[in-house]
């Protein structure tokens, strides 16, 4: 028999599967689909099927795994679960759909949202072409996000190797899933830390390596009142190193905003700013320019007036 | 993605959409589905191969495309009908919709709203909120840009730049919303400025409707291009490439960095740079580093 390309025998796995009245055992699937070889150790077939299940469902086809009365694996079988009404939609519904679509475009989620809209457009006929492709879009190229994604909507506890800004090399973190949250442009995953045994949230572009979604239930679900935004957003209230600046009027924005200086924009004002470390409260004044200066303490006043030196030595010869 | 499972579920997709274009043509089809005409055509010679198991001939999926270059679906077999949303789909759709309703538009909000509505009705319970965009922008802002644009209008806003860390009072004649890394960013003509200028939308602490746009205004293309600044990074500020918008990024001599950072506001790029407290160098630009010394030496006065 001539050999079978890993997309046929994929796609042979599906018409076996899809739509059918009962579960379809192993032994019928190896028998019926072109692809599996006939001549193959049932331990080379099982390692093939698994694999190609496990692809079908990273893909979102969802193959069910069907048991019998005494819990043992009956067969497997692909139930359509979809009417036409799920995927009808007015015109100017799949318009915006499309145009969401499109915020993807070269981002992480591209792929699926492609697919959806096919599967839309083949029932509610073809969408518009997008205008403006250029004027929104969602910036993802994280790959961890995928499996993450996974884990929330298992609800399964991952592993991955993450580097914090200041950890000097990466580190494993177990994790219960809570959320996934993009706030201005990067992505935060959020969750409970079985090691620290506390809330964590992770930047995902700082997980190095691949993420792991174990088999396990989560051991610490997430809070019923939980604001994501607000845990993703207020990161930074632990914030141990303080100093006092002066700020001219209508200098000084960003640093008025973060630390809820309740008075005039306007006005010239003395405040204290609080941050996570030493290294981030210098850049932030140092971001501040001259509108801003460091009153104490002294140590602060000094990395901020070298930081300040290193630049200007830096770029000097074009003054 | 594997190539197979890319390959699969436009097979998957296919089907369904021939269907509905009964006799398109291969170059169409192709198009449609952003492949060529000869991938398009192998695609379909692997699907009349396929078929419910057994694979007698009226098993098998049956499409005729070889005589007329038009393709006619004589027997899909299941696939006549797509599957449903998978959970990344239907999330990769939501996500999407709410950061569209987070940013300044001319989309139809209520629709947009049903959507999301349904979309979210459509997932296991839960697992919709488990994924959250935040633009940032408060919803005030976001519906004053709108109103604007819609009965052109200018705004009168109150600005905390981001870039020289200034607070100011502005009037703009908004021209049009953009987003880009992650920010909203309004484009219009600024009078105080005198030229077009770009606002981040989630820095404007207040916006006013202010009077009717001149109707003679003739609005040019936004000047703000994006422009690139070759630069050095220490090895200290690897996390940086994460943070910022580098391209060409290569290996430098002890550990560093080269590599080109885009920025479309001087004024940013030189914020950029004071917030990195000497560990990024600007090289060119010749200009670009002036600013960057000129902005320093404005700051260092105060502690020499």
């Amino acid at each position: 028999m001539a050999r079978v390309d890993r997309t046929e025998r994929l796609l042979n796995v599906v018409f076996c599967l899809l739509g059918a009245s009962r579960a379809i055992p192993r032994s019928d699937i190896r028998r019926l689909v072109a692809g599996y070889d006939v001549d193959a150790s049932d331990v080379a077939f099982e390692r093939m099927f698994e694999r190609d299940k496990d692809e079908l469902r990273g893909m979102g086809i969802p193959v069910e795994t069907v048991l019998d009365v005494n819990g043992e694996v009956e067969g497997y079988l692909i139930a359509r679960q979809t009417t036409p009404e799920d995927l009808n939609f007015s015109a100017d519904e799949l318009a915006l759909l499309a145009l969401a679509a499109a915020t993807w475009q070269e981002a992480i989620l591209e792929a699926p949202a492609t697919t959806a809209i096919r599967k839309i457009e083949s029932i509610s006929g073809d969408a518009p072409a997008v205008q403006g492709l250029e004027s929104v879009r969602v910036t993802a190229t994280d790959a961890a996000l995928l499996p993450l994604m996974a884990a929330l909507r298992e609800q399964h506890v991952v592993n991955f190797e993450y580097q914090g800004r200041s950890d000097p090399q990466p580190a494993r973190r177990i994790v219960d899933p809570w959320g996934l949250v993009a706030h201005l442009g990067h992505w935060y995953f959020v969750g409970h830390d079985h090691d620290r045994g506390e809330r964590r949230t992770f930047r995902v572009s700082r997980i190095t390596g691949s993420v792991t979604v174990t088999a396990k239930s989560l051991e610490v679900a997430r809070p019923s009142d939980l604001d994501l935004t607000e845990v993703v957003r207020g990161e930074d209230v632990a914030r141990p190193v303080t100093a006092t600046v002066w700020i001219q009027g209508g200098h000084g924005a960003a640093l008025r905003q973060a630390n809820g200086a309740n008075i005039s924009p306007f006005e010239n004002a003395e405040i204290t700013i609080s941050a996570v470390s030493a290294d981030v409260l210098v850049s932030q004044i140092c971001a501040a320019g001259g509108g801003v200066k460091v009153i104490e303490p002294n140590e602060i006043l000094l990395m901020v007036r070298d930081s300040l030196h290193t630049i200007l030595r830096d770029h000097q010869d074009a003054t | 993605m594997t190539t197979s499972s890319t390959r699969l579920s436009r097979l998957m997709t296919m089907v369904p959409w021939l269907i509905n274009h009964d006799g398109v043509s291969i170059d169409v089809a192709a198009d449609h589905f952003g492949i060529s005409a000869e991938q398009c055509e192998k695609d379909l010679w692997l699907l009349v191969v396929c078929g419910l198991p057994g694979h007698m001939p009226d098993q098998l999926v049956d499409i005729q495309f070889w005589d007329d270059g038009r393709i006619h679906v004589v027997d899909p077999q299941t696939l006549d009908r797509p599957l449903r949303l998978s959970g990344d789909e239907v999330m990769a759709l939501l996500v999407a919709l709410r950061l569209l309703i987070q940013v300044p538009g001319s989309h139809d909000r209520k629709t947009l709203v049903a959507l999301i509505e349904r979309l979210e009705g459509s997932l296991e319970t839960n697992t919709a909120s488990t994924m959250v965009i935040d633009s940032g922008v408060s919803d005030a802002t976001t519906h004053m840009i709108e109103a604007a644009l819609r009965e052109n209008r200018k705004l009168s806003i109150i600005y905390a730049a981001g870039t020289d860390d200034l607070v100011t009072d502005r009037i703009v004649l908004p021209h049009s919303v953009v987003t880009s890394g992650g920010h909203t960013y309004l484009e219009g003509f600024c009078e105080r400025a005198q030229a077009i200028r770009t606002f981040r939308v989630d820095r404007i602490i207040t916006a006013l409707l202010g009077e009717p746009m001149p109707t003679s205004m003739g609005m040019q293309t936004p000047i703000s291009q994006e422009t690139r600044a070759a630069v050095t990074l220490a090895s200290t500020a690897r996390w940086a490439l994460d943070t910022y918008p580098f391209a060409n990024i290569q290996d430098g001599p002890d550990g560093t960095i080269e590599a080109e950072l885009a920025f479309r506001d001087p004024h940013w790029l030189v914020q950029v740079v004071l917030s990195m407290g000497g560990s990024l160098t600007v090289q060119s630009p010749r200009e670009a580093r002036k600013w960057v010394a000129d902005a320093a030496a404005a700051a260092y006065t105060s502690y020499s």
